[in-house]
């Protein structure tokens, strides 16, 4: 865990190119429907994310960050964790994509990944098993999660409803302590049994990735 | 209140027989011709009481477990938790179906259930969980529900639904919204693995969906009971209307 800090700086960029700005986390659905329309509901909709789709995915990510991690178990697991198979899909997309990208910058086990894996890893795994090779550790792959669960769908929201941008920077800004909440926790149960990590669940996130799977007019992939 | 149940069915001479049954207040167990009922043996749950039921379907055997009423889950006198574990075996060839009424959670209540399912990969499973948010015209306090699925020892379905202000966000539009009833009925049909069904919209807040594995979830919200139920049972011919492993009468 010796790599320079600023590799997580890199992971959880919206620029790195991983695709990540091709999904809306949700987003584009709850809009869409109504539920998101402004910057207080969409305030509620990131805390209700990041406790739910985000602490599950943080602590995923973290226990794919520890050495000797089992990849393939815990994709088992991420899939168990989402009942949505368009979500699902959208999320393998993605780790496929990070793996793609971050086996450039730090060659060695991320090819191993790859092998086992190769329709594509779910998301937090990709980002757990690159943070390691980033020379990282378990917090840092909860916290780029974390941020990642947040930041997707915020910036979704400022295509999809015009909100000033610098309004939706200003709600991540006071998300800092309850990402840090989650992080903690995500961290924390790293390295122990992977079949009691959180499992927290959110029915509206998984209806709008089935939605979005059926709409025909979208902006987004997810 | 500490207690625990323990019920095993197994097949014996072509039917099912109760060949173990002990319960103790408050989940009180009862045979009857239409399978197995869970009655509320006490007032609550309460804050405080821990219960602990154990399901075993042994090979071939099926069991129907019902209850006769809602669970109301009410705040205790000492502001601990209620907790209910419910830990569940169906063998090769078993079929249980789980269709017991919801769980209210009442303003002040602190409700956690665990489940855990381990099922045989040629067993048929029918699993429905309504959880109530609040009684009329209240907040519900907290509770947690946790379901842990394995088919075959693979984790097929693992999911925590969390009422209350300990998971920021959770009435808000990611989560539960504005609904007052929320619920799943999992179906694991070994048939699935060869024949997966196919997703599909049930309604604004109601959706079918294939998990990972040989299972299928129907999924919704409600503003009440009544059109939870209404989307559950939807849910249940959607996701056993297609003959997949021959289901016993």
């Amino acid at each position: 865990m010796d790599g320079p800090p600023v590799n997580a700086m890199l992971l959880a960029d919206g620029r790195f190119p991983a695709g990540g700005h091709a999904h809306s986390g949700g987003m584009e659905s709850a809009v869409a429907a109504g539920r998101v329309t402004d910057i207080d509901s969409l305030a509620r909709f990131l805390r209700g994310r990041l406790s739910t789709a985000g602490l599950s995915a943080a602590a995923l990510a973290a226990a794919a960050s520890v050495e000797d991690a089992d990849w393939r178990a815990l994709d088992t697991e991420a899939d168990a964790r989402t009942p949505s198979a368009a979500v699902r899909w959208a999320s393998r997309r993605q780790g496929k994509q990070l793996i793609r990208t971050a086996k450039h910058l730090w060659p060695g086990r991320l090819d191993v990944l790859a092998g086992q894996i190769p329709q594509g890893p779910h998301h937090p795994v990709a980002m757990g098993a690159a943070v390691a090779a980033a020379g990282l550790g378990a917090a840092d792959a909860a916290r780029c999660t974390a941020f990642n669960a947040v930041a997707g769908p915020a910036g979704a929201a400022v295509r999809l409803l015009g909100i000033d941008p610098v309004q939706v920077h200003g709600l991540l800004a006071e998300l800092a302590e309850a990402i840090e909440q989650v992080v903690e926790p995500a961290a924390a149960c790293a390295a122990g049994e992977i079949d009691i990590l959180p499992c927290p669940g959110s029915v509206l996130l998984d209806l709008f990735g089935e939605q979005h799977a059926i709409s025909e007019v979208k902006l987004f992939a997810s | 209140m500490r207690s625990s149940s323990h019920v095993v069915a197994e097949l014996a001479g072509g039917i099912t027989r109760l060949t173990h049954l002990r319960s103790e207040a408050p989940v009180l167990l009862k045979r009857t011709p239409q399978g197995l009922y869970l009655i509320g043996g006490a007032a609550g749950p309460l804050g405080g009481d821990d219960a602990r039921l154990r399901v075993e379907v042994g090979p071939g055997a099926r069991l129907d477990v019902h209850s006769t009423a809602a669970t109301l889950a009410l705040p205790g006198c000492s502001g601990g938790a209620s907790r209910l574990r419910i830990e569940v075996a169906v063998a090769e060839g078993a079929e249980l179906r789980w269709l017991t009424e919801p769980t209210i959670l009442a303003k002040g209540c602190n409700h956690r259930i665990r489940t855990r399912l381990d099922t045989d990969e040629t067993a048929l499973v029918i699993w429905r969980e309504e959880l109530i948010l609040g009684r009329h015209g209240e907040r519900p306090g907290s509770a947690s529900s946790r379901m842990d699925c394995c088919v075959g020892g693979k984790p097929v379905y693992r999911s925590e639904q969390i009422v209350g202000d300990e998971s920021p966000g959770w009435d808000g539009p990611a989560v539960f919204g504005d609904a007052k009833a929320a619920g799943n009925l999992l179906v694991v049909d070994p048939g699935m693995a060869t024949k997966p069904i196919t997703p599909a919209i049930l309604g604004d807040t109601a959706a079918i969906m294939p998990l990972a594995g040989p299972a299928g979830l129907a999924t919704a919200l409600a503003g009440n009971s009544i059109m939870l139920r209404d989307y559950l049972n939807d849910g249940l011919r959607h996701l056993t209307s297609e003959r997949r492993t021959q289901l016993s009468a």
